[in-house]
């Protein structure tokens, strides 16, 4: 890990374990209902129940968001995308994980918007039955994890177009 | 009456909520109360005057932050200067390097306000290109108070 | 002071328990729309009840004839009065149109609060001999208040006379209302009171905001000896010695340790508390000399060791590690892999902590309760754990 993302990864973690103290919190503007928060329709949003948004910027290419309220929690994250072939890796990548976000609960089906990779969506609900501390540390990995998989998708698709444009060639050498 | 499905029934009912707190009326509630300090656009030039003097010197001493940490500027008359203000504050910030001992000296109250400042700068695009650096003094904040320092961020309701 | 920290795992349950009370031997817990009842310390269960179509919220055993009360989202409340063939129910319709948060019987037993989510309204529910039915009034909070918010889990009866009570919002409001009822209530015992001459009922007697920072209001309880003197929780995880009286913070500390908020609050005697809640771990504090407040002990022995490491977002010590029934992070990722690159389909699913026997809560503290030396907590975890102090 290089000397600077250690302290970008420390305050997220810290961020975010300071926002993922969640409770249980039936709606007080719908009766018998009981709805994360922060995904309510910012119209009919009451400001009491949402807490401070964190932004954190390495700079603007690597960032993330943490929405907090009180029965739930945003989490957007921007990876780091430095050329054509990253932006198209991270967009196939985060579109996978996407599309099967059942198998994982707390990932949310879209990032909140163009400016971000991608999102998680913490309820109370996942809090009360997977220990807090374990989703923030999955998160983190995840956040490291995933530079690493970008780039090493990139060495490997680098690669293949090296071998293929070689076999390619090769029918034109005499 | 065409579109009665449309109607919103909760609100003929004086008994449901048809009055939300929104960002805006909760700093104005705290002004009126008198809780948070509206700065007019002569005192938040003084200040923006007094930090530039110091930045212009070259003095980037301990002393610069206990400027920031004294004036809280949570609301200001004019918007543009607030801005400009912030625009110092993150000079500051960039420029000073011995982190580790101004923070011995600042106490935990200050220490939340620095993190404000710290947030909000990191909120906007036009900061953003020194991120790092603020993250090494979010990181310097969180390991001195703990997490309970970001807590009390996200819950106060007085916000830079 | 002895330092023995005894503490005992009474139940493990499947669902968490949002609160508990107990009180003569008896143990009532929620178990989402399910009443629990048990006898203590023996802990066999004598009745199980499932009034509510929403989950329970709060539970209540009243002090003077063990009637219980249950709080549900469902918006009503319903009481257990207990007799020679067990409980007989009856049900509060509370004219309120959002969830019931909390409950809370007077000493004496003759009615009891409830705190609504709907405008931050509060009401004082009691029972009308003529009509046989239950009767709820409610007092809406004057609007000045800066918020319209919810009313948390936060309000306390007047130790001193039983008919104030002092509540908190989830805009860190703090109010103190009479609920002064012809019927029921002694006038002698409010002579003397702090807090005014003439308290009719919904009259507002205090309305202030402690520290000024709108930081929602978790508990407030009164000093047992001292009624115009409250402790709050917020949400910023704060714990306040307030004067409510005078409307200004005496003092006001935080837990650097573990740097969560707390739920609840009980005094186990004139200057000694106990908080609980985000930190996994029952605290003990005590006030001195009536200005500050000081930490006196961890409760819960085991979990000291995780929160030290938890400062400043430094890696936490890897041997609390293995102790893990859930699926870790790098596990999910794992998975993730495969299904990328293998095209591995499998379901992600947590474990539930059931299976963890330990007597430590590995999840928030939801409630306490304390009676004679031993100090009972319950968890998200659906664990309850003694402790004796």
């Amino acid at each position: 890990m290089s000397q600077s993302l250690k302290p970008y990864l420390n305050v997220v973690e810290s961020s975010l374990e300071a926002c993922i103290n969640l409770t249980n919190f039936p709606s007080q503007e719908v009766e018998r209902h009981n709805r994360p928060e922060i995904e309510v329709d910012p119209s009919r949003q009451s400001a009491e129940l949402l807490y401070q948004p964190i932004h954190i910027v390495r700079n603007e290419f690597e960032k993330v968001l943490i929405e907090p309220s009180v029965n739930s929690l945003r989490m957007s994250i921007k990876i780091k995308q430095s050329d054509e072939i990253e932006k198209i890796l991270v967009h196939k990548f985060t579109n996978f994980l996407e599309q099967r976000s059942d198998s994982f609960a707390i990932l949310r089906r879209k990032p909140i918007s163009e400016e971000y990779s991608i999102s998680f969506l913490i309820t109370n609900k996942h809090t009360e039955t997977m220990k807090s501390r374990e989703l923030v540390k999955f998160i983190i990995e995840f956040m490291e994890e995933v530079d690493k998989e970008v780039s090493e998708m990139k060495l490997f698709l680098n690669a293949r177009a090296r071998f293929v444009a070689e076999q390619y060639l090769t029918e034109f050498i005499y | 009456m065409e579109d009665w499905r449309k109607i919103d029934i909760d609100s003929l009912d004086s008994s449901t909520r048809n009055k939300r707190l929104t960002q805006d009326s909760i700093l104005n509630n705290f002004i009126e109360k008198g809780i948070i300090h509206t700065y007019s656009s002569e005192e938040l030039n003084n200040l923006i005057g007094e930090l530039s003097g110091r930045i212009s010197k070259n003095d980037f001493s301990s002393s610069l932050l206990d400027i920031v940490v004294k004036y809280p500027v949570y609301a200001s008359q004019d918007p543009e200067l607030k801005l400009k203000y912030l625009q110092l504050v993150n000079n500051c910030l960039v420029n000073l390097k011995d982190i580790d001992s101004i923070m011995k000296q600042l106490s935990q109250d200050d220490a939340d306000l620095l993190l404000k400042y710290c947030y909000k700068i990191m909120s906007l695009k036009q900061f953003q290109a020194n991120g790092q650096l603020i993250i090494n003094w979010v990181d310097k904040i969180i390991i001195k108070y703990g997490q309970g320092a970001v807590l009390r961020y996200i819950t106060d309701r007085k916000t830079i | 002071m002895v330092n023995n920290n005894l503490s005992k795992l009474l139940l493990s349950l499947k669902e968490p328990i949002r609160s508990f009370s107990l009180n003569n031997n008896i143990l009532a817990l929620s178990q989402e729309e399910t009443l629990l009842i048990y006898t203590y310390p023996k802990l066999e269960l004598i009745g199980s009840f499932k009034e509510h179509d929403k989950r329970i919220t709060s539970i209540d055993i009243c002090q003077a004839d063990g009637k219980i009360l249950t709080t549900s989202e469902d918006r009503t409340c319903v009481v257990y009065a207990p007799g020679r063939s067990g409980y007989t129910t009856s049900l509060v319709v509370t004219r309120f149109l959002k969830s019931i948060n909390f409950g809370k019987w007077n000493q004496s037993g003759g009615k009891f609060f409830i705190c609504s989510a709907d405008m931050g309204q509060l009401g004082v529910c009691y029972f009308d001999h003529e009509t046989n039915w239950w009767i709820s009034k409610h007092i809406s909070p004057s609007p000045t208040h800066l918020s319209g918010g919810s009313l948390t889990q936060g309000a306390s009866w007047d130790p001193e006379n039983d008919v104030l009570v002092t509540f908190g919002d989830n805009f860190g409001n703090l109010t103190t209302v009479s609920t002064f009822l012809k019927k029921l209530d002694d006038k002698e015992r409010l002579k003397g009171s702090p807090y005014g001459e003439k308290f009719p009922f919904g009259k507002i007697l205090k309305e202030s905001m402690p520290n000024a920072n709108g930081a929602a209001i978790n508990d407030v309880a009164y000093l047992p000896k001292d009624s115009s003197k409250v402790v709050i929780l917020q949400n910023d995880g704060s714990i306040t010695l307030f004067d409510n009286v005078n409307g200004t913070t005496i003092t006001r500390v935080f837990d650097s340790a573990s740097g969560k908020p707390f739920n609840k609050i009980e005094f186990i005697s004139a200057t000694e508390f106990i908080v609980a809640g985000f930190n996994d771990a029952p605290l003990l504090y005590t006030i001195e000399n009536g200005s500050s407040i000081k930490f006196l002990k961890n409760l819960s022995g085991a979990s000291k060791s995780n929160q030290t490491a938890k400062i400043g977002g430094q890696q936490a010590g890897a041997e609390e590690e293995e102790e893990q029934q859930f699926a870790s992070g790098i596990q999910a990722l794992k998975m993730f892999k495969d299904m990328d690159t293998r095209g591995k389909q499998q379901a992600y699913s947590p474990s539930s902590s059931s299976n963890d026997e330990t007597n430590v809560h590995v999840m928030p503290i939801t409630d306490i309760s304390f009676d004679t030396d031993t100090l009972i907590s319950s968890g998200l975890d659906g664990k309850l754990i003694e402790y004796s102090i």
